[in-house]
């Protein structure tokens, strides 16, 4: 290892923008053969400085080498000229194009008039072969499953000659099974002698694929270290920054009633397929349930179930003892339920509403905000700047605009809206998500606030760190299905680790274990 | 706070007003530099234009008369924009409206006295175009098929069937170009300045319709429904409003008040109905909704300068020779401002953000 | 069947054929362009400055090639005005299209008076010669329909294999699909979408000067106002109504010129149907196709590009 050539080396890239700087002054060298992981929670900068080493974006400061000689790179083209190649976490492939299409003119094209589809098809092939890929390059990308889309993208890169493979997030979209397909084409290429660059949160994928480990935090480089010398404990006191995730003050676990009931829910996600088979949770007032599992199980799909904005195909659900099943948006927030959606920007919030409006979003019909149909302006402002003061949202006033805020500044406007009524039952989407540590404690201490008064919250996280540190309870979703559910202060992170990869412990029917569970709970 | 009141008051009238002026004067600029190839002194073709508009009583009123439809087709397209639905059927709805305004208005009402006559036409006529508008609006709000293009589809189909009407079933016998008999006395609108004057009581209903809409969308729950549907479906259905039923609504009344232009052009322009009731008065309702920025106070301002123009128009053909086709590319050019300095001023405003 | 018999049925699809021919010439214009996502609701504009601008050089210059060359260079020209405003200013493409068509509307009347101000018979031209292809026309049915019109008629025909064979088979093709439906992907690859996207508007409006050259051209003789009454926006409808897809837009095309013959013919025979409801069935057809393709679970876009009228801009 200690003769391979530096293949890539980064020398002091700096990129900024409005408000941030995403990346000061990186170093980063890159080795033949060599497997890098890029280790970083969200808004680390990993993106942003994959993205210039592809020339998707020009760094302000620093130089970008590639085997010893400096490079600029203007578009991605330039890069690709280089031996690099990305696969992205959202596919950069054209759906209705076939593989060969894609790959065709994947770099730009070939400055034919007509590309030499038959001959492409053939190199794509012999390629899929050698790496044992499985791919029909007729068949059109939208058609194929998530994992082999990536695959595709791999090709991709390979065909036109990328020595230097960028992964950004690779895994997040894939099942375990397609993970450590994944991972045997990496190694694959490693032998081959490409270098690897793979960008990831995840600290397990970090220890399992790579050579060595950069940790990147606000933009900055940690630290680079080898694999086989460090441990996750040392990396994630990287990556955090300070020893132990400071725990929330809880309450004792209140016995409250039951105030959900999830019975064998189906519902199919926009695609038209089953994203919930059969789901089963009950759930009471005064705890918090941890949703965890690998994103695109079926999370947001529950969420949208229970809170009437996707239709149930089968099933029941029942909310405070009353069945919702078929209930409207509306009706169900009456009821006293709260939803906090990940995706803040067209969901949670409207970009070109106000902070005004985007508070009275779900009330503006009630008394007093509005009578007889007209808006009551003092009191909505009144009301609103009470809000503001409470929750703690920075802006310039009641009249800033969604746009103008900052993810955590808009988060805590939806949160005020949500929580302000005192809901009875809460779902929590990736609540935390793309906040800074400071928002995301405050996101996490008013779940909690809202628990010890007696709500039930339904977290749904990715992330399992958040999960155990203020769950009461925990359970995993995987392919719309419930692999189990656990008491919070006897988690066995190995069993929820095995959950989430969809391996229900030697039972077959992962359905009937759930219910089996419940059962259990219920006892 | 007087001082955010202020700002408020500069930023969201001065400045467009401004940015608007811009483009306005710009479009004249470029307008005047044609009028200069074909050879004939800007100023005096502006003048005379001028003039046509505003030179007599009688021009004043035909500026105004060509003012209503304009209003009324544009706050048609403001009320569905509101939801962001791009109601391109103003013209076919104002087309279905005067065809609504002639059948009824051939009825025999008997001794009801003149304004409940007008009221029951008018509320008939409103509900012809907010059935007609229904068709894109229900395709839309149920099945997502583009409003636009339906819109557009049901305008020729509007046309077409007025073409029929007035050369079969509502035609004046022996009517040299077709046309349908006058509608019965009671149903026709009031000329306001008296009989030999167009104007008629339809541009004052469109002036209280402009300040009833600007009521209804900043200050009604309706208003912030539709507003919140306009920001996207799926932050509206997450607020619990239920989509369709606004972008119906929407539909339905900005097709209504689009047919209301088509009475006003039967009842108090023509007093009968033709083939060509409207030469394009909905697009051009787009056009000042659009210049307006979809405010529907902005609208009457917007309506009355298009107005001033095709008023005039005739006047400067006459008197200096420059073609009334003239009016077309200003308005054209103007459109092109504003959209040009709109993305200059996104820009701008990118570059304040940093 | 009375008074219809084979000549007038022969008549009817033979004109058909003709009406269809500028609908074709747009509406194939119109798919490139949008295939690459954008939208220009401005054709009707840009065939009426075509038609303008041709029957103007064709007269002055007794040249009827001429003519059209003269139209499909303003159509040239005016895409690259929609482009500009639509791709490097990234303006609303309804509003820009109907700032376009407003402003067509008024140039070629305007240009028209200025031009021709002291005529008082209107100006005309003679317009191209039928050619009758040897032995083709002498087919049955088929031959007097197809086979004996002028040579612009075939070259719109003749031109549908080619745009199909541009978008699909060649390599443009393929960027301009790519650009339409993913542009992000597009430029992770290294396409320029903003060029591509300019070229095949600019392509566009070409096409669309060409139609709109015909109609004086190739058909009529001379310049009236207005004189497309709205074939832009049927082309516009037959693009949709095709699926993007420049072998089905023949049949757009030919329905409605169908419909369009039926109802004239009709009208001068007398023949006791509204020749209004002939001439409004394809609107209505368009809305039926509108409708069917999103009630079918496969394309919920109805074979839309995916960024169709959604504007690009790098990050």
């Amino acid at each position: 290892m200690s003769e391979n050539e530096t293949l890539l080396k980064l020398e002091g890239i700096t990129k900024r923008f409005p408000g941030v700087t995403a990346n000061e002054k990186i170093d980063l060298e890159l080795e033949t053969g060599e497997i890098r992981c890029l280790l970083g929670e969200n808004g680390a900068g990993k993106s942003t400085l994959m993205n210039i080493i592809y020339g998707l974006l020009q760094p302000d400061e620093g130089k970008i080498l590639v085997k010893g000689k400096e490079v600029k790179f203007h578009s991605p083209r330039d890069a690709i000229n280089h031996g690099i190649g990305m696969v992205h976490q959202h596919f950069m492939l054209i759906p209705t194009f076939n593989p060969v299409e894609n790959v065709v003119i994947g770099k730009g094209g070939t400055r034919k008039i007509m590309p030499d589809i038959r001959g492409a098809e053939k190199k794509f092939v012999d390629l899929a072969k050698k790496y044992d890929m499985n791919l029909n390059p007729k068949t059109k990308i939208w058609q194929m499953s998530v994992g082999e889309q990536q695959r595709v993208e791999i090709l991709k890169a390979l065909y036109h000659g990328a020595e230097i493979l960028i992964l950004d997030e690779p895994t997040s979209v894939l099942t375990p099974k397609e993970t450590e397909h994944l991972f045997k084409i990496l190694r694959a290429l490693k032998e081959e002698g490409c270098s690897i660059i793979f960008i990831t949160h995840k600290l397990w994928e970090a220890t399992t694929i790579s050579d060595k480990i950069t940790v990147l935090k606000q933009g900055k480089v940690i630290d680079t270290v080898e694999t086989k010398s460090t441990d996750a404990k040392s990396l994630s006191w990287m990556l955090v920054g300070r020893k132990e995730i400071q725990k929330i003050e809880k309450k004792g676990g209140i016995e409250g009633e039951r105030i959900l009931e999830v019975d064998n829910v189906w519902a199919r996600d926009d695609k038209g397929l089953d994203a919930l088979k059969g789901i089963s949770l009950e759930m009471n007032r005064g705890e918090i349930l941890g949703l965890a599992g690998v994103a695109g199980n079926g999370q947001r799909e529950l969420a949208e179930a229970i809170s009437g904005l996707r239709p149930v195909t089968k099933g029941k659900i029942k909310l405070k003892g009353k069945e919702i099943t078929r209930c409207n948006p509306r009706r169900i927030q009456k009821m006293g339920a709260a939803y906090i959606p990940e995706d803040r920007i067209h969901c949670g919030a409207g970009q070109n509403l106000t902070i005004k409006e985007n508070l009275i979003l779900k009330k503006y019909y009630r008394e007093p905000f509005s009578r007889k149909g007209f808006l009551q302006f003092p009191k909505i402002s009144n009301h609103c700047a009470n809000l503001i003061d409470d929750y703690n949202v920075v802006c310039r006033g009641a009249e800033t605009l969604g746009k103008q805020l900052s993810g955590g500044n808009l988060q805590k406007t939806i949160l005020a809206r949500e929580l302000d009524a005192e809901p009875d039952f809460i779902i929590a989407e990736q609540p935390a998500s793309g906040l800074d540590i400071g928002a995301g404690e405050f996101v996490q201490n008013q779940l909690i606030k809202s628990r010890n008064r007696g709500a039930g919250v339904l977290l749904i996280s990715a992330n399992l760190d958040e999960i155990l540190l203020i769950s009461d309870r925990v359970a995993v979703i995987f392919e719309g299905r419930i692999m189990g559910v656990m008491e919070a202060d006897q988690v066995d992170i190995g069993i929820i680790g095995e959950w989430m990869l969809g391996s229900d412990g030697g039972k077959k029917n992962a359905e009937k274990e759930t219910e089996s569970l419940e059962e259990e709970k219920v006892q | 706070m007087s001082n955010s009141l202020q700002e408020k008051v500069l930023k969201q009238f001065f400045i467009p007003l401004a940015w608007l002026g811009i483009s306005i004067l710009g479009a004249f600029l470029a307008g005047a530099v044609l009028i200069l190839l074909v050879g004939v002194n800007p100023i005096e073709a502006y003048a005379s234009l001028i003039k046509g508009a505003f030179g007599s009583k009688y021009a004043i009123s035909e500026t105004l008369v060509k003012a209503t439809p304009i209003l009324l087709t544009g706050l048609a397209v403001a009320f569905a924009y509101r939801a962001k639905l791009v109601n391109l059927g103003v013209e076919g709805q104002l087309y279905i409206g005067a065809a609504a305004a002639a059948w009824l208005g051939l009825f025999s009402f008997g001794q009801l006295p003149g304004f409940i006559v007008v009221l029951l036409v008018s509320l008939g006529v409103f509900l012809a175009g907010g059935l007609y508008a229904l068709i894109p609006g229900f395709l839309k709000a149920k099945l997502n098929v583009s409003e636009i293009m339906t819109g557009l589809m049901l305008n020729f189909v509007a046309m077409l069937y007025v073409s029929y009407l007035v050369e079969g079933p509502l035609r004046l016998p022996r009517s040299v170009i077709p046309r349908s008999p006058n509608i019965e006395e009671v149903a026709q609108l009031a000329r306001i300045l008296g009989g030999n004057f167009r104007f008629h009581s339809y541009f004052l209903v469109g002036v209280g319709l402009a300040i009833l809409i600007f009521i209804i969308f900043y200050r009604t729950t309706l208003g912030f429904q539709l507003k919140i549907v306009g920001e996207g479906e799926r932050l509206a259905r997450f607020a619990g409003i239920n989509v369709p039923v606004i972008q119906i609504v929407a539909m339905v009344v900005s097709g209504g008040i689009a047919a209301l232009a088509g009475y006003g052009e039967v009842g108090g322009v023509h007093r009968y109905l033709l083939a060509e009731i409207s030469p394009g008065f909905g697009y051009y309702g787009l056009v000042v909704a659009f210049l307006a920025r979809m405010n529907p106070l902005g609208i009457i301002v917007s309506s009355l300068f298009f107005s001033v123009l095709l008023g005039g128009a005739e006047t400067m053909q006459r008197t200096v020779g420059v073609p009334v086709f003239l009016i077309n590319i200003i308005q054209g050019l103007v459109l092109f401002f504003v959209v040009g300095l709109e993305s200059y001023r996104r820009k701008l405003e990118k570059r304040k953000l940093l | 069947m009375g008074v219809i018999d084979a000549a007038v049925v022969i008549t009817i699809l033979a004109a058909a054929v003709r009406i269809a021919t500028p609908l074709i010439f747009v509406s194939l214009g119109e798919i490139i362009t949008e295939k690459s996502g954008v939208l220009n609701l401005g054709v009707e504009g840009i065939m009426l400055m075509g038609a303008i601008s041709g029957f103007y050089t064709a007269y002055t210059f007794d040249d009827l090639w001429l003519g059209m060359l003269a139209g499909v260079l303003v159509g040239i020209i005016f895409g690259a005005f929609h482009a500009y405003f639509c791709i490097f200013l990234r303006t609303d493409q309804t509003i820009t299209g109907i700032s376009l068509w407003i402003l067509g509307l008024g140039l070629s009347s305007f240009i028209y008076r200025i031009a021709f101000s002291g005529y008082f018979v209107r100006p005309r031209i003679s317009t191209f010669p039928r050619i009758s292809f040897p032995i083709l026309h002498e087919i049955p049915w088929i031959g007097p329909i197809f086979f004996n019109h002028n040579i612009l008629v075939y070259l719109g025909f003749f031109a549908v294999p080619i745009v199909w064979w541009l978008i699909n088979k060649t390599e443009f093709g393929l960027k301009i699909q790519a650009v339409g439906e993913h542009p992000k992907a597009a430029d992770t690859f290294g396409i320029n979408v903003q060029k591509i996207r300019f070229f095949s508007v600019v392509i566009g409006g070409a096409f669309a000067g060409a139609g709109g050259a015909f109609i004086p051209i190739g058909s009529l003789g001379s310049f009236v106002d207005n004189m497309t009454q709205g074939r832009g926006f049927i082309a516009i409808a037959i693009v949709i109504f095709s699926r993007w897809n420049p072998l089905f837009a023949v049949l757009g095309a030919l329905l409605f010129g169908t419909m369009s013959a039926m109802g004239t013919r009709f009208q001068v025979m007398g023949i006791d149907i509204a020749h209004q409801a002939l001439l409004a069935l394809p609107y209505i057809a368009t809305i039926a196709a509108l409708v069917m393709f999103n009630l079918s679970k496969k394309g919920k876009r109805g074979g839309a590009p995916g960024s169709l009228a959604v504007p690009y801009e790098k990050e």
